[in-house]
């Protein structure tokens, strides 16, 4: 169990060994939270290693007014933000009223293969979403942050976080609806 | 709109930890519960990609190396500017006579100023990296 209280002053007086606890406590979720806004494996394991050498550099103005965890995923959401604004992604800039009358379009012959599995095809859709909704429904239902958290997180409203991840998972169902329809006929 | 309702209310049961649909749900409203069940599941499971198994060792290695480079960058900083300056002093000493009783007569005279100036800063990028590692 990683004590974050006695464990953050080890890694401010320079010990590494504290510091590696920390990376491996929080590894998983700061990849979650990169690899679902970037895509690529390779390159969310680049901004992984750039998020926590930000988080050993600015881990003094921790002032344990959130959890460490919040913190953690702040950055990473940052930096995650940062790199597809460096590559200039188009989804970033999507406007509110566009992401409501959202709808995938997913239809080509490489994407059938990927519906053979629940867990992947659904997976494959998230990664077909705007980035917000991939956000919310990662921090929300991979890292179980609360509403209040992914506000903090990310800086959205706690209206805009539920409506985002109201839309989202309906989305994801009606998909899903047809998929197991399918399945089934 | 009904139907969004409808989403909203199957949606807040799952969050709220309700895994069976209610009795009087019509059949339509329990496929849907079934549906979004089925969909909950899969959004909390992990990505099959992940960090690789030596992530934390490279980094560990990556900071251990930054801090070795960091660390002595004051002290290189003070020894260049004071060889630099004894070098130029001895320099105008060595080439030109003038300069025993002119410039280099007023450096000399400046000389305390140049040594608690010297120190001050010194002092001050030492303590400002004891108090970082202190985390005050």
């Amino acid at each position: 169990m990683f004590d974050e209280k006695e464990e953050i002053p080890k890694v401010l007086h320079g010990d590494l060994k504290a510091f590696d606890r920390l990376v491996k406590q929080y590894e998983k979720l700061v990849f979650h939270v990169v690899y679902r806004l970037v895509n690529e494996k390779e390159d969310a394991e680049d901004i992984c290693q750039e998020v926590f050498i930000k988080i050993y550099k600015s881990l003094k103005s921790f002032a344990f007014q959130s959890k460490l965890s919040t913190w953690i995923a702040r950055i990473a959401y940052l930096s995650a933000v940062n790199h597809l604004k460096k590559n200039k992604r188009a989804s970033l800039t999507m406007a509110v009223d566009d992401l409501e009358n959202y709808h995938f379009t997913d239809k080509n012959p490489e994407n059938v293969l990927v519906e053979k599995d629940v867990a992947r095809y659904v997976n494959h859709l998230i990664s077909l979403m705007p980035d917000h909704y991939r956000t919310v429904l990662t921090l929300y239902h991979l890292n179980e942050f609360s509403y209040q958290e992914i506000e903090d997180i990310t800086g959205m409203p706690e209206g805009t976080v539920k409506s985002h991840l109201f839309r989202a998972r309906k989305l994801l169902k009606e998909k899903l609806e047809l998929y197991l329809k399918n399945e089934i006929s | 709109m009904k139907q969004d309702h409808k989403d909203e209310y199957l949606q807040k049961m799952l969050e709220e930890g309700i895994s069976e649909p209610e009795m009087n749900m019509t059949i339509s409203d329990q496929k849907d519960f079934d549906t979004y069940k089925q969909l909950f599941a899969v959004l909390g499971e992990e990505p099959e990609a992940g960090l690789s198994y030596q992530f934390s060792a490279k980094l560990s290695r990556r900071i251990s190396m930054s801090k070795e480079r960091s660390f002595p960058f004051y002290w290189s900083v003070a020894l260049v500017t004071l060889g630099s300056m004894a070098a130029i002093c001895l320099a105008m000493v060595l080439i030109d006579q003038r300069y025993h009783s002119g410039l280099f007569m007023v450096l000399w005279s400046y000389k305390w100023a140049f040594v608690f100036g010297l120190a001050c800063l010194l002092a001050i990028q030492h303590f400002d990296q004891k108090l970082v590692k202190k985390g005050v």
